[in-house]
């Protein structure tokens, strides 16, 4: 088995790189620049024109390339025609090398090109210098020609910009020292156009760039993997920066002390002029005044010593920064998933953040559907094998007590009684229930206790789990009755006259079941029996076998098909607004913002409150789910349960449960087991439109607003998480098949 | 089911299966037709198919019919002329909206508005029970009206054409890809296809000159040739490249096998490559594939969601296919086939997946049902679907920026509930017709 995992893992290593290469390659086709997308958040591109901030916000787009490992080539080699050069990447600007390969794939003459290029880079440094003086219509329509240029390649276009700019040049005459420069670009221009070289253009040619390109730092990283990182430059550094902020606050604090001395002493001098006239002894004023300048004299010493300390600090930092080595990532194989393209925010930090709702509502969501859904397909069919058996159904008990608690539902809402009176009703509904439910199981729960605890666990779950389906069931449906009732008849009657065909229906049933007296004698004996087939209640109504089948089959096609989507909106819409008089659930979010934030809240107080959040989304993700897998089960059950074994194991005498699910069930678990290893990467995606809907921070919101968003190493991550998922599931299933059934081997 | 009651009695059943003949399409078919309930859910689909293909003469802001000044004019049909180029309208039915016209005698379809038709005097969620103002050939609000006051009736109308055209075009996509890699991967396996030496390393450089001059040298003139002219033609030209490319590639390769070395054949697993591939594209859930897929394209269309469902969801119907020509490979009549000297394309195009493409008509009805839930979930997040496309999805979602119009929540949900049931309902008829346990 051991060897079988590991045959599994390495055939998967293929596929892993195959699926990162997959999404690598979308997010270099997708469009728009992360650089620019960060950089418009935090340091804006000075825009003023002038060099200095040219300069400087060139040096900031290089260093955001280069921390998101960005200023490299894309690949380990690459594919194009001999015109391109290899070291395009060396271009910083995306938009740039955007519009350079545009021109070189219109004219192939990438000599020319890059002429081209670096005279328009030149001639806009020149101008930034000059054009400051011009009028303002000069910068401005420089300004715009410059923003402009860099993103055009057709021929018209650059001509039309190149126009602009001369007419801006010879308009004003402080900018006409430009003029000469414009004509020698405009000259290498038209040298491209004049000396096209086509040919270069379908001729292949493949550039290697070696491990220092973006994918492998992305995926492997460029931090070394064996070699220990000499960390003591960047300690140093980090030392010497902080002492240089500290020599910056002592020469603040200096400087506006050496201003206040200053100020006080032109005060003092203008106060000894003042008093010149009266007998005052001025002697001692002029001693203060000395002593105050010598002092001052003193400190303007010291600001100049401590700006002397700063310089040679600054100095010392920045020749150990030149050996500063800086790493973009540790890669995704050692767990570093880099950077949000949208914040610089971790990827894995928001990951982690984002995981934790979509576990808990997952595990609730999976743990619910699995735990009912077994049952119910098991039962569903037995209920098709036993067509023509009669099956108690709608007991008196079950219908009382939910009746009970809906009641209390619409009262709740209509603010009759509190939540306190509403919870205790619930518990009490369902106590009673479940009480009854086990009393009329007394035997059949003695006698799996007397297999030991497990079986005694097991019968309880069973139970518990199928009562619940009933329970709930008959909530909705009575919820659906009273709800519709409250719309229409708006007064304490609507009970009456709801109650009123609910007891038509039972008398008719009653009726019609005292013409076929057998079964009420079976239901007598099952209430005496205490074990049976799994019959929920006292007496109720008896349905067919296949009738309940058919009931339960349609229902859960009719869930199966219900889109997750709209029945997320519509219980929004109208069980969590007041306009329609249901307002029962929180509208948004997974908790309430003042609890969460208030520190008094206990504990017990914050879970009910987020399971309070939780009911709707979980409920939206279960039901798809579970009525597919009950679906699911049922199929597979039918088939085993036509098979001859089950036919000799009932002819020998067991038991009906033990048929069931001893011989029949574990041979039906294989669609339920492959179902299981696509939970792990559903969880993944698959509460996308529920989490959006109830405004859950889950994974799924972050994959969708990340995609949305660009936000290309988020995407990645989750995508190359969902794959390692996957084989998680598949591994998982794989042993489960070997679980299940003894036969299957791992060979 | 239970629903619907078969109506025949078995005697009457067995009678006519008596007469009927015994082919198995036939069989299929009859089967089919004892399943009363996908029976109806066929002639629902043919209902909403109709609604689909006749919409706009049935929501429309133009007339079917009009008389105006004593000429007679036929708007809706019109409108198809124009958008062909082959008409123009005249000035005043640009000038003026259709309904504030003088007419002498004029014949609206029942919905009297287009999707996109703004009717100002029902702005801001009209409901289907208000008091609507409706002024003259303005039909009423049947359904309510969305913010915009555009009419919800005609904007799932107009939406289940769009529906129609996903689960059909996208499964369409998605079956001839699915068919064509699931055959060869079924029915070469990972033993039948021999190739010659000459021809692996000729088809690998086509594909590489191919791939160079398809995508890299014609980069920039795809990009915005699909702007352009459309995405057709562009598929179309690249997939010429290649078709030339590999035609050269296997036309050379055809004297060169004659020597021995290079014509030597060998033995492609084709069935593991592709079972490979597709474990790939199965690893990343469908809907993130999608969406990241979604999330390159610059200028979003309703085309390109439908061609992007279709390339990531064939794998159901590769695999499907896939099982099934494994099995048929081996039956005799596969064997009579090869003896008989038929190419082998031949063999699996006429005689391999006719037989096995009943049980693909199961998978491509569920892949319909899903191809629709995902358009219509794309439209309700709001990607990749243009905005100011009506579809299902995107009226549904409407619905969450006001909650007091619950006919924006209830009536577009019932619409996809209803389609995505319908098509359910037929795959489940399927597979009981096909179920050789039944017969």
């Amino acid at each position: 088995m051991f060897s079988y995992i590991l045959k599994r893992i390495l055939v998967f290593i293929p596929t892993f790189f195959v699926i990162s290469l997959m999404i690598f390659g979308l997010s270099k086709l997708a469009p728009g620049d992360p650089v620019e997308l960060l950089l418009k958040g935090g340091a804006a591109a000075g825009n003023s024109g002038q060099r200095a901030d040219l300069m400087s916000s060139e040096r900031a787009y290089q260093e955001k390339a280069a921390e998101l490992g960005l200023d490299r080539p894309t690949f380990y080699f690459s594919l194009t025609s001999a015109a391109y050069p290899a070291d395009l990447y060396l271009i910083k600007k995306q938009n740039h090398r955007e519009t350079i390969s545009r021109l070189i794939d219109k004219y192939g003459n990438t000599e020319a090109v890059k002429a081209y290029y670096d005279a328009l880079r030149a001639f806009e440094l020149a101008a930034s210098d000059v054009v400051i003086k011009g009028s303002f219509e000069t910068r401005r329509d420089m300004r715009d020609a410059f923003g402009d240029i860099y993103f055009k390649y057709e021929e018209v276009d650059i001509k039309n910009e190149l126009k602009k700019m001369r007419e801006a040049v010879a308009k004003d005459a402080t900018v006409a020292v430009l003029a000469p420069k414009l004509d020698s670009l405009v000259a290498t221009y038209q040298y491209i156009l004049d000396n096209p070289k086509i040919g270069a253009l379908y001729t292949p040619t493949i550039h290697s760039y070696g491990l220092k390109n973006q994918y492998h730092t992305w995926m492997f990283g460029d931090y070394p993997w064996f070699s220990k990182v000499d960390t003591m430059p960047k300690f140093k550094a980090d030392k010497l920066n902080a002492q240089l902020n500290e020599l910056t606050k002592i020469e603040d604090s200096l400087g506006i002390k050496v201003k206040a001395f200053a100020t006080n002493l032109e005060e003092m001098r203008a106060q000894i002029d003042l008093l010149a006239d009266d007998e005052i002894d001025k002697d001692s004023i002029r001693a203060l005044q000395t002593k105050a300048m010598a002092d001052s004299v003193a400190m303007i010493g010291a600001l100049a010593k401590v700006k002397d300390d700063y310089l040679l600090v600054k100095a010392e930092r920045d020749t150990i920064a030149k050996s500063i080595v800086t790493y973009a990532s540790k890669g995704f194989l050692r767990l570093d998933f880099g950077k949000s393209y949208r914040d610089s925010g971790s990827v894995g930090e928001k990951i982690l953040q984002a995981l934790f709702w979509t576990v808990i509502m997952n595990f609730i969501s999976i743990f619910l559907s699995y735990i009912i859904s077994i049952p119910l397909g098991v039962q569903s069919a037995v209920w098709k094998k036993n067509s023509l058996q009669f099956f108690n159904f709608f007991s008196y008990h079950a219908l009382i007590t939910t009746a009970i608690y809906s009641i209390s539902m619409v009262l709740y809402a209509k603010g009759v009684i509190g939540a306190g009176w509403h919870f205790w009703i619930l518990v009490a509904c369902i106590s009673v229930f479940v009480l009854i439910d086990f009393i009329m199981q007394r035997k059949y729960l003695a006698e799996k206790a007397a297999s030991g605890i497990l079986g005694l666990i097991w019968a309880v779950t069973y139970v518990l789990s199928l009562g619940m389906v009933l329970f709930w069931t008959y909530i909705i449906g009575e919820m659906l009755l009273f709800g519709a009732a409250m719309l229409f008849i708006k007064s304490p009657m609507m009970f009456v006259y709801t109650g009123v065909p609910i007891a038509l229906f039972y008398a008719w049933r009653k009726y019609r079941s005292r013409q076929q007296p057998v079964q009420e004698d079976k239901t007598k004996k099952l209430w005496d029996d205490g074990k049976g087939n799994v019959q929920f209640g006292s007496t109720g109504i008896q349905l067919r076998g296949n009738v309940l089948d058919n009931i339960s089959t349609g229902m859960l096609f009719v869930l199966y098909s219900l889109p997750s989507f709209w029945i997320g909106t519509i219980l929004l819409v109208f069980l969590t607004v007041a306009s329609y008089g249901i307002s029962w659930f929180p509208t948004a979010g997974a908790y309430t913002m003042e609890l969460h934030q208030n520190p008094n809240t206990s504990n017990y107080t914050y879970v009910i409150d987020v399971l309070h959040h939780l009911i709707l989304p979980v409920f939206c993700m279960t039901y798809g789910s579970f009525a597919f897998l009950s679906r699911q089960t049922r199929g597979s059950m039918l088939g085993v349960l036509r098979q001859d074994y089950i036919r000799t194991a009932n002819a020998k005498g067991l038991a009906e449960d033990k048929v069931i699910w001893k011989h029949a069930f574990r041979n039906s678990l294989f669609p339920i087991i492959t179902l299981f290893s696509s939970v792990f990467p559903r969880a993944l995606s698959g509460s996308i439109a529920i989490e959006m809907i109830y405004n859950i921070p889950g994974m799924g919101v972050l994959a969708l607003s990340s995609i949305v968003a660009r936000d290309w190493p988020l995407v990645f991550a989750i995508s190359m998480l969902a794959a390692l998922l996957t084989m998680i599931g598949n591994l998982v299933a794989d042993m489960l098949y070997g679980v299940a059934d003894p036969r299957v081997t791992f060979k | 089911m239970w629903l619907f009651g078969r109506k025949k009695t078995a005697a009457t059943l067995q009678n006519q299966s008596a007469q009927a003949s015994q082919d198995y399409w036939s069989i299929v078919v009859r089967q089919f037709a004892k399943n009363r309930l996908a029976v109806w859910s066929l002639r629902f689909f043919y209902g909403i198919l109709f609604v689909a293909i006749f919409a706009d003469f049935l929501a429309n802001e133009k007339p079917l019919y009009c008389k105006i000044d004593g000429q007679t004019h036929f708007p809706v049909f019109r409108q198809y002329a124009v958008d062909l180029g082959l008409a123009q309208w005249d000035e005043k039915f640009i000038l003026k909206r259709w309904t504030d016209h003088e007419y002498q005698s004029v014949w609206f379809p029942l919905i009297s508005y287009s999707p996109t038709t703004i009717d100002k005097k029902n702005m801001t969620y009209t409901s289907p029970t208000a008091n609507q103002k409706l002024g003259k050939n303005m039909s009423k609000h049947y359904l309510g009206t969305d913010a915009l006051g555009r009419d919800v009736a005609a904007g799932m109308i107009h939406g289940t054409r769009t529906a129609m055209l996903v689960g059909i075009v996208s499964m369409s996509i998605a079956t001839l890809i699915g068919i064509l890699l699931g055959s060869m991967a079924g029915y070469f396996g990972d033993d039948r296809l021999k190739v010659s030496r000459i021809r692996i390393l000729l088809n690998l450089l086509a594909l590489f000159v191919a791939f160079f001059y398809a995508f890299i040298v014609r980069g920039y003139t795809m990009a915005d040739g699909i702007n352009k002219t459309g995405l057709a033609m562009e598929a179309l030209k690249t997939l010429g490249i290649f078709a030339a490319a590999f035609g050269v590639a296997n036309l050379i390769a055809m004297p060169l096998k004659k020597i021995a070395f290079l014509g030597e054949r060998v033995t492609i697993g084709l069935d593991l490559l592709i079972m490979r591939f597709i474990e790939v594209v199965n690893s990343v859930p469908v809907l993130i594939l999608i969406l990241s897929i979604v999330a390159i394209i610059k200028t979003p269309s309703i085309m390109y969601v439908m061609i992007i469902i279709g390339a990531v969801s064939w794998t159901g119907i590769a695999m499907f296919i896939r099982s099934e020509l494994l099995r048929v490979r081996r039956l005799e009549y596969i064997e009579a086939a090869q003896a008989f000297g038929f190419s082998e394309w031949r063999i699996i195009l006429r005689h391999a997946i006719p037989n096995s493409l009943t049980s693909v008509l199961i998978t491509i009805a569920f892949g319909v049902a899903s191809a629709i839930l995902t358009e219509s979930f794309l439209s309700f997040i709001g990607v990749g679907v243009p905005a100011e496309q009506v579809t299902w999805g995107s009226l549904l979602s409407d619905s969450r920026d006001k909650f007091d119009a619950w006919w924006l929540a209830v009536f577009p949900g019932m619409a996809i509930f209803f389609t995505v049931t319908i098509f359910n309902l037929i795959g489940e008829g399927l597979t009981d017709a096909l179920d050789p346990r039944s017969k």
